[in-house]
């Protein structure tokens, strides 16, 4: 899945600047506001989202299932009759009004009770929960691939953006970005599991079968994040601190790795704590493709299927878990970008 | 500025003349994409249904001559030439894709200017909505309203629509808030000029390089997502072609037909690059701009 | 050139110059243009600095004076080049040595100070660790020992609480104390030359003040070239001026003698425009015309299209002339020597 993050200037990757989670800059001489504070109100405002997102979904799907068609009816499924539906209206509730309905609804949902699912009438959260494990892996390893091999190749290549050898690595990245992650799934399974039977293609059978999923998922979003970097690195490299760190006598390695890049990676924020959310809508597509039994499979069954109860369950997983992962992220850089941490009171 | 910089910024302006718009990129972006929209028409006014039909006595044929004639691309599992398939995967998905990418970006452009524009409680509420639903996987958030609305061509594409305006408002707004914070806007208000005025005259030709940059890269998200949608089977109808439906049927036939699989895969490539080069093209030229104006 | 005594006119006593510890020779920085020649950014510049002096190197936006204290260093930005000139410190031709004899050089042999201190400090590294980090690589010494010299860098410039303030980051210092630490910087490891690149421009009035106390008081014996276009500058802090005009070298001498009798018209333009308060004029005297611009091609002495005592000799260019200690580059200086 292509990130759509862009640069207020319209350029697909243009330096992008450090954002803080709270707003107004650090300068010099002003009042400091203990860091603690600063974490509690990121932490706040993002809850509020996290519960108008959650509130806002819900009803988005509890409206648009009652006003696209006949509940009871996509409930009971082709075969339903005349009966069928009357039972299934009854134990519902949904012969009584709307709004009672969407009371009913709300109560449930704050109490994380999602029903059953329609398939095997198990209980729907209990469902996801078993499956999240799984997707948690193939995400963290994808994600620890993709910054360990896209950070230092973007650094490499914004350093001396002029070369011709980095401007030909620049140039495969680009194409590499308009290959979409399923497609790179579906070659990397046709060259190392169909031609050269190296790794195995389907489920999770150890070590193994670990490498293409998470390659796959990786590649998603490498590209971009790799021109981020790029960009954030060529433009820290033009800093005037880099002409005073060489005219104390830094060398190219010392100015790239130990000056720039750090103003790089603080500019980048955002851009690492949106990852999780893009390899997650990336990982529903992976797991189907290498058949890897986790919480984007699971979804995608449940969608084929109409299973509500768990498609509602795998959405409210999937939100908090985003959430906690970009404000987790949020709350890291809090710490360790120190223009972030004193504030205007 | 410094001796240093003055004397860069002067030594480095080019001269050159340039054929078509100044950026390579977009030009090789159009060329491709219009490439892409030629095969459209074609595959609109010239190529029969017929063409699609599958002969079974053909199936899993690699490109080339077979006893039915020339497979330029060769064949799939029920014998149906895949050249054709590919093209007339073009409607379906270009089709999609374009009107939610539209579909957005007016949605986008015109929430933003809106969160841009007020100072109140309005701009809050766009605030708080934009941040909300910006960071969700797109592609659950499509699955689920497929879900519930259902397939087809109009549900997909009002789906993929109301997905991702949020990301277009957001970068408008930026824009947009500082558009409106230079002094020739605070003019125009102190001289009484209407809000729609200001809006029309000022801002919108400054935010449209903007977004003829999103509205290009989120096409080709749109696409992705529609043939990511079409390869779950949640989609396409089975049998239609698009390119979604053909990734997913070569699944099986890797062995075999690897052909299958490669061939609607560069389509999207093609399409997504091309979209790509343009968004990218077009950024750059407005970058030039920018900074030939203050040469 | 042997230690002078140099009398004021008032009879005081002034500072004694020692040999000359940094010569500059003939240096040509060159940038490539799109068509034609590359633009010279630093023509021919020539001058000597000694021993304790301060040397103003004075000129407007372009006039090629940063170029030239970047060149010293070896740090022009691409695609720049020294092409031609010597620049002798201690007996080495610094435009030789290799990049790496260069980063000794750099903050070792000669340390340098910068415009913005905003911008030139790293927003994400403490100040004691810049400082730290340049003492580390210029001395061998341990890293505790590297620290305790920050310290002491910090306290030297007169940064209060400096044992604190190492752990500070830039945004948390006031202007003035960032350009303390810049200072600092470039003075840690004992150059033998300072460079200071136009470092007060960014600061306000009081600021800027303060910072030319510091230079008084703490560089008063420092071998220093101080570049600005403020001449108000030039005159309270530098012992000699070099004025630079569209990357040459026009002319030099004492402070003294070249504010109130310059040779060069171009010297003389810039006094006259200098609005004077004790004096009544009834207005101000621009020098007519702008100063070349990098796609500017001049033949001969680059300020004669704007010199109203302009020759048709001008149409070859002028070398720097010695005039009894004073150089210009003219063939018509003004003054009571003038020929």
């Amino acid at each position: 899945m292509t990130d759509v993050t862009k640069g207020p200037d319209g350029a697909a990757e243009t330096a992008v600047e450090a954002q803080p989670a709270v707003s107004g800059g650090a300068r010099g001489d002003e009042e400091t506001v203990p860091i603690a504070l600063n974490v509690a109100r990121t932490l706040g405002r993002r809850l509020l989202e996290l519960l108008v997102l959650l509130i806002g979904i819900s009803t988005l799907l509890f409206f648009l299932l009652r006003l696209t068609g006949d509940p009871a009816a996509v409930l009971a499924g082709e075969t339903g009759d005349q009966e069928q539906l009357e039972l299934i209206r009854k134990q519902y509730g949904m012969d009584k009004p709307l709004i009672v309905q969407y009371g009913v609804f709300l109560s449930q949902v704050v109490v994380l009770d999602f029903g059953r699912s329609l398939a095997n009438a198990q209980d729907a959260l209990g469902l996801v929960f078993e499956r999240l494990p799984t997707s948690f892996t193939l995400v963290i390893i994808a994600f620890t691939a993709n910054l360990a091999f896209s950070i230092p190749l973007g650094a490499w290549l914004g350093s001396r953006p002029d070369r011709q050898t980095r401007k030909l690595v620049a140039t495969g990245v680009f194409i590499a970005q308009g290959i979409p992650g399923y497609i790179t799934g579906l070659v990397l399974i046709q060259i190392f599991a169909v031609e050269l039977r190296w790794l195995p293609s389907i489920g999770n059978q150890g070590p193994a079968s670990w490498i293409m999923p998470a390659l796959t998922l990786a590649s998603f979003q490498a590209p971009h994040v790799i021109r981020v970097i790029s960009a954030n690195v060529s433009e820290a490299m033009r800093e005037d601190f880099i002409r005073t760190a060489r005219a104390n006598g830094a060398g190219f390695n010392t100015l790239l790795w130990r000056h720039a890049l750090k103003n790089a990676m603080l500019g980048a924020t955002a851009l690492i704590g949106t990852q999780v959310a893009f390899l997650l809508s990336g990982s529903i597509i992976t797991e189907v493709i290498f058949a890897w039994p986790g919480l984007g499979r699971l979804l995608v069954t449940s969608v084929q299927t109409l299973d509500f109860p768990v498609v509602q369950a795998a959405v409210f997983c999937i939100a908090i878990f985003v959430f906690i992962a970009i404000t987790a992220t949020d709350i890291v850089f809090l710490f360790i970008d120190p223009r972030l941490r004193r504030q205007r009171a | 500025m410094t001796d240093a910089t003055a004397a860069k910024s002067q030594a480095g302006f080019k001269e050159k003349r340039r054929i078509g718009t100044g950026s390579t990129q977009l030009n090789l972006g159009l060329v491709i994409f219009s490439m892409i929209i030629i095969a459209l028409i074609i595959q609109g006014l010239f190529i029969p249904s017929s063409a699609l039909d599958g002969e079974l006595t053909v199936r899993l044929k690699p490109p080339g001559m077979t006893s039915n004639g020339f497979h330029l691309f060769g064949t799939d599992q029920l014998g149906r030439d895949l050249f054709f398939r590919v093209m007339g995967g073009l409607p379906w998905s270009l089709g999609i894709a374009g009107l939610a990418t539209c579909i957005l970006a007016t949605i986008g452009t015109l929430v933003g200017l809106v969160g841009a524009w007020y100072e109140n409680f309005i701009r809050t509420t766009v605030l708080l909505t934009i941040s909300t639903f910006i960071a969700f996987p797109f592609l659950v958030l499509a699955l689920v309203m497929v879900a519930v609305i259902g397939r087809g061509f109009w549900p997909i594409t009002l789906t993929l629509g109301i997905i991702a305006w949020p990301v277009v408002a957001r970068v408008i707004y930026a824009e947009g808030r500082g558009i409106l914070q230079r002094e020739y806007v605070l003019a125009a208000k102190l001289f009484g000029v209407s809000k729609w005025s200001i809006l029309f005259v000022h801002v919108l030709p400054g935010i449209r390089p903007t977004i003829l940059v999103m509205a290009a890269f989120l096409f080709a998200v749109m696409l992705i997502i529609e043939s990511a949608l079409s390869f779950l089977g949640l989609g396409a109808p089975l049998n239609a072609p698009s390119w979604g439906n053909m990734l997913s049927d070569s699944r099986q036939y890797l062995i075999n037909a690897p052909w299958m699989m490669f061939v609607p895969a560069g389509a999207i490539v093609s399409a997504v690059i091309s979209l790509n080069l343009i968004s990218d093209g077009v950024a750059e030229i407005s970058r030039m701009r920018a900074r030939a104006v203050e040469i | 050139m042997s230690a002078v005594q140099e009398t004021t006119s008032s009879g005081a006593q002034v500072t004694k110059f020692g040999e000359t510890t940094l010569a500059v020779n003939d240096l040509v920085v060159e940038f490539p243009r799109p068509v034609g020649d590359n633009f010279r950014a630093v023509n021919g510049v020539t001058f000597e600095l000694r021993r304790g002096e301060t040397l103003g190197l004075v000129g407007e936006s372009g006039s090629g004076k940063s170029m030239t204290a970047l060149s010293l260093l070896g740090i022009v930005p691409l695609p720049g080049r020294i092409v031609e000139g010597s620049v002798v410190l201690a007996g080495r031709n610094l435009t030789g040595l290799t990049e790496a004899q260069l980063r000794e050089v750099r903050g070792g042999d000669i340390g340098m100070v910068f415009q913005d201190p905003m911008t030139g400090l790293n927003p994400v590294r403490t100040v004691g660790s810049q400082l730290t980090e340049s003492s580390a690589r210029h001395n061998d010494i341990s890293r505790t020992e590297a620290e305790e010299r920050a310290f002491r860098a910090l306290d030297d410039v007169g940064i209060p609480s400096a044992r604190e303030r190492l752990k500070a980051y830039p945004h948390e210092l006031s202007g003035g104390l960032r350009q303390r630490v810049m200072i600092a910087l470039a003075l840690m490891n004992h150059p033998d030359v300072i460079i200071a690149d136009e470092a007060t421009t960014s600061l306000d009035a009081t600021i800027q003040a303060q910072i030319l106390d510091l230079f008084r008081e703490r560089l008063a014996s420092a071998t220093m070239i101080l570049i600005t276009h403020d001449l108000g500058v030039a005159a309270e802090i530098c012992d000699r001026i070099a004025v630079m005009y569209a990357g040459r070298i026009v002319e030099t001498g004492t402070i003294e003698d070249v504010l109130s009798s310059p040779r060069h018209p171009y010297t003389v333009g810039l006094l006259s425009a200098v609005p004077k308060f004790d004096i009544r004029r009834p207005k101000l005297v621009p020098i007519p015309g702008q100063p070349p611009t990098a796609d500017d091609i001049i033949r001969g002495c680059s300020f004669s299209p704007r010199c109203p005592f302009a020759q048709p000799q001008c149409d070859n260019r002028p070398e720097l002339e010695d005039r009894g200690g004073r150089f210009v580059a003219c063939w018509t200086p003004r003054g009571a020597e003038a020929q």
